[in-house]
């Protein structure tokens, strides 16, 4: 099935249930809140919908669940009907200008559906536990916060499973970047809600005078979140600028960190890593060859074998890393796995403090080492074609035990066997074949 | 010094406040006691302005102190004032050493506040409104002047050459961390009434949300601060340049622009510019560059373009593409397309060059940069960067 049939399926399934939901709640309770008190909520809502924010590749969130809270509580305790509510102003939730300037039509149809369930299911949840808080009073506060903490972990449940679920519909998992931050996120967004619903309690209880400073509150919920994709953003900016001086300084490392990357997360999938570790994984491949930086650059392109002095030379960037990102706090434990990226199986091999001589390298760094070493022959470099991916393999078969680490090969290979990717080139198996294509190219260049 | 001379007015202004008390007295040990355990949590600064949890209680007093329109000026000066006095010296036992910077206008700021509140609140026009929403009139200007007296006292500690304006990008994120502070004060000292011990959920789980979002806010800025160090130490790792030579040239730019009377996202930028001024030096180890030969103005093109490939740091890019441009055109006072910034970064650059790579004394570089002040430095950076060094010579004889 195309990415565009799968787009077209998950988007209207969402919006019919959204709609169907939300004709169900109109014909069913029909208790419409007082129109100004909706406005005012919806307002909110639209405004913090508005100004959501990347946290992470390609998915955004806003802290409109405050809104949603604390409009479902003030709802509830005024005996109008949460549920019809709530999802009616979610139902305003797709306004997000983005979406609108790039003429998206499935993030705002899948938008405007799980917001929809999953504000009507909380508030549903909402109007059951709050049925006999009548007139409410100061003694019914824990009560009113029982029901908010309920009614926001399943807002926030549902939420979060319904968009997962899109997006592993829709997208297959090598298009979706690792993220540690996903347990933070979800404890904050759930704690956001907990707080929506205090203030709903806070609304109806103290007098309105306090509904700006609410609107602080909704503030500072949105400055949260903001700072989580302004951090994920920081750190993925200077990630970028190496990589970026690193292909400025070599061409034909362009492309390869992200390869090696790539096939790291492969690998690291393959071994079940967790959100955290893949993330780790993708940041030290990012940056493993950040050493090379200080490689001088006849080095890096020779054609021909290297002398023995410049293969020491070559080597050395395997430690410049520690040396050039030494200052970078947030890449201290990648610097370490990066480090140890051209250390051996068996111990032997170099590296800085990755590398302890005579022992096992990490797991990560041994993934790095397949995974740079599988790009290196199947890509094409200033010495040497590039070859096939059976060739590459049992190349690195060869070399397991003493140079690779066998799990980690197994692992690669079933993982491209699973994705049906093959890379490298179609014909050319034979290494001295290959190096003697890339001389003659060169040859045929300086002439 | 000023800091006892703090203590005892806050104090005195807390024992004055005593005798007209109306309130309980457990309404009173307790604000006390919550003013002065708030005074010690820093809150993550956005500028070179320091807000605490402080602000956040005294804003909520005065909110607190008022029943049936009455204010009850007295509670509301013994718990600012004893409850200041109390935190004061309590950090001052903890850290005698650490000083405030701009405590004193801390200070002035919230004495303002509670004049500004109870003279505000019993206008006829402010009484007419109904309810507790006649409160949201003085707090909003109260904490208006309160903000502006920081803010411009802050600004004015830093005598200022060359007049920058006190309300520039960073002053957003100071009204951001005041506006939490004030604001979930503000909701605790209303809702404490109804709610009882619960206001202290709605107003402080808010409290930590804005404390850890200042917290990563903080974080970031680390953390690009750290990758430009890290990229700006790749020509000297490589041998393309002189050791520590980045390093230097920032320090002593960051010092005269503060000389001069940069704000603090010009210093910023300053630096980062100062540290990767030298980043074009990567390039130097293509042959074909060798072979052609190359001039500080390609050092500074090139380095504009790597620098230029992160998007948030294009104004500094513009900063280095400039460094080597003349600071005035032949006939002309100055040329007012070369930034100020890119200027002080060429003269500091400069400096460090002679006295690390030509080793000249300091005097002797000075006079060096003297005879290139006519064109390729501007005199008013030359004359701000003597100061420095005046200073720093008077301070570490041996060093500079």
């Amino acid at each position: 099935m195309t990415l565009s049939r799968r787009r077209v399926i998950v988007a209207s399934s969402y919006a019919t249930a959204g709609l169907l939901t939300l004709g169900a709640l109109v014909v069913f309770d029909g208790r419409f809140p007082s129109f100004w008190r909706w406005l005012l909520f919806a307002v909110a809502f639209v405004v913090l919908e508005f100004n959501s924010v990347e946290v992470n590749d390609r998915l955004f969130q806003s802290s409109s669940v405050m809104v949603a809270l604390t409009a479902g509580v003030v709802f509830a305790l005024e005996g109008q009907s949460a549920a019809l509510g709530m999802a009616s102003i979610a139902a305003l939730g797709p306004l997000v200008p983005q979406d609108l300037r790039d003429r998206r039509w499935f993030q705002p149809l899948a938008n405007f559906g799980q917001l929809i369930v999953a504000a009507a299911v909380s508030g549903i949840v909402l109007d059951r536990m709050l049925l006999n808080v009548g007139f409410a009073s100061r003694s019914d506060l824990s009560a009113i916060v029982l029901a908010g903490t309920v009614a926001s972990l399943v807002y926030t449940l549902i939420n979060w499973q319904l968009v997962a679920l899109a997006v592993r519909i829709v997208y297959r998992s090598r298009d979706v970047l690792p993220w540690s931050q996903v347990p933070v996120l979800m404890a904050s967004l759930l704690v956001m809600g907990v707080i929506g619903g205090l203030l709903g309690a806070t609304m109806v209880l103290a007098q309105a005078a306090v509904t700006p400073l609410i609107l602080i509150v909704y503030l500072i919920g949105h400055m949260s979140l903001s700072s989580f994709s302004q951090l994920r953003e920081a750190h993925e900016a200077t990630l970028r600028g190496f990589v970026k001086a690193l292909e400025a300084k070599d061409l034909y490392t362009r492309g390869h960190t992200e390869r090696v990357a790539y096939f790291a997360q492969l690998i690291g999938r393959q071994l079940h890593f967790s959100g955290t570790q893949l993330e780790r994984l993708r940041w030290a491949a990012l940056i493993h060859d950040v050493g090379k930086l200080a490689v001088p650059a006849e080095l890096l392109r020779k054609k021909g074998r290297l002398s023995s002095d410049e293969y020491t030379e070559m080597q050395s960037h395997a430690h410049l890393v520690e040396e050039i990102l030494a200052e970078v706090e947030f890449l201290q434990p990648m610097v370490e796995i990066a480090s140890g990226h051209h250390s051996n199986f068996d111990g032997t091999g170099y590296g800085g403090s990755g590398h302890r001589h005579g022992e096992r390298p990490s797991l990560e760094s041994s993934i790095l080492a397949v995974a740079d070493a599988f790009d290196a022959m199947t890509s094409t470099r200033s010495y040497r074609m590039a070859l096939t991916q059976a060739f590459a393999l049992d190349e690195l078969r060869r070399n397991a035990g003493a140079q690779f680490d066998p799990l980690v090969i197994d692992a690669l290979e079933q993982a491209l066997r699973q994705t049906g990717e093959t890379y490298g080139s179609t014909n050319i198996d034979n290494e001295e074949l290959a190096r003697r294509l890339a001389e003659q190219i060169a040859i045929r260049e300086s002439v | 010094m000023s800091l006892l001379i703090a203590i005892v007015a806050a104090a005195g202004a807390g024992i004055f406040g005593l005798q007209q008390e109306q309130a309980g007295t457990r309404e009173l040990v307790v604000g006390v006691a919550a003013m002065c355990l708030a005074m010690q949590v820093k809150v993550p600064p956005r500028s070179t302005t320091y807000f605490g949890l402080g602000v956040a209680i005294a804003a909520a007093t005065p909110v607190y102190f008022i029943r049936e329109s009455q204010t009850d000026l007295g509670a509301i000066l013994v718990v600012m004032g004893l409850g200041t006095a109390l935190g004061l010296t309590w950090s001052l036992l903890r850290s005698p050493s650490g000083s405030a910077p701009s405590f004193f206008y801390q200070l002035a700021g919230m004495a303002a506040y509670v004049l500004v509140f109870a003279a505000v609140l019993p206008l006829p026009v402010v009484q007419a409104i109904d309810d507790e929403w006649k409160m949201m009139i003085p707090l909003t200007i109260g904490a208006g002047t309160w903000l502006l007296i920081v803010r411009l006292g802050t600004r004015f500690e830093r005598h200022r050459a060359n007049g920058v304006d006190p309300f520039n990008r960073d002053f957003i994120g100071d009204v951001n961390v005041f506006v939490s502070l004030v604001g979930t004060g503000a909701l605790l000292a209303l809702t404490y009434r109804r709610l009882g011990l619960w206001a202290i959920g709605v107003a402080g789980l808010p409290f930590l949300f804005a404390q850890s979002a200042f917290g990563r806010f903080l974080r970031i800025k680390r953390t690009y601060r750290q990758t430009i160090r890290a990229l700006a130490r790749i020509p000297e790792v490589a041998g393309l340049g002189v050791d520590g030579h980045a390093d230097r040239t920032a320090r002593l730019a960051s010092e005269v622009g503060y000389d001069l009377g940069l704000g603090s996202r010009e210093l910023e930028d300053l630096e980062y510019a100062a540290l990767m001024h030298d980043i074009g030096r990567i390039t130097l180890t293509e042959p074909a560059i060798l072979r052609v030969g190359y001039t500080d103005d390609d050092i500074a093109r090139w380095g504009a373009e790597i620098i230029s490939e992160a998007p948030s740091l294009s104004g500094v890019a513009e900063l280095v593409r400039k460094l080597h441009e003349p600071y005035r055109k032949p006939g002309e006072q100055s040329d007012p397309g070369i930034p100020l910034i890119s200027k002080v970064v060429r003269a500091a650059s400069s400096y460090d060059h002679l006295i690390v790579e030509r080793k000249l004394s300091p005097l002797q570089a000075v006079e060096v940069l003297h005879q290139g002040a006519a064109y390729d430095f501007d005199p008013s950076v030359i004359a701000a960067l003597r100061r420095v060094l005046e200073r720093r010579l008077a301070f570490h004889p041996t060093q500079a």
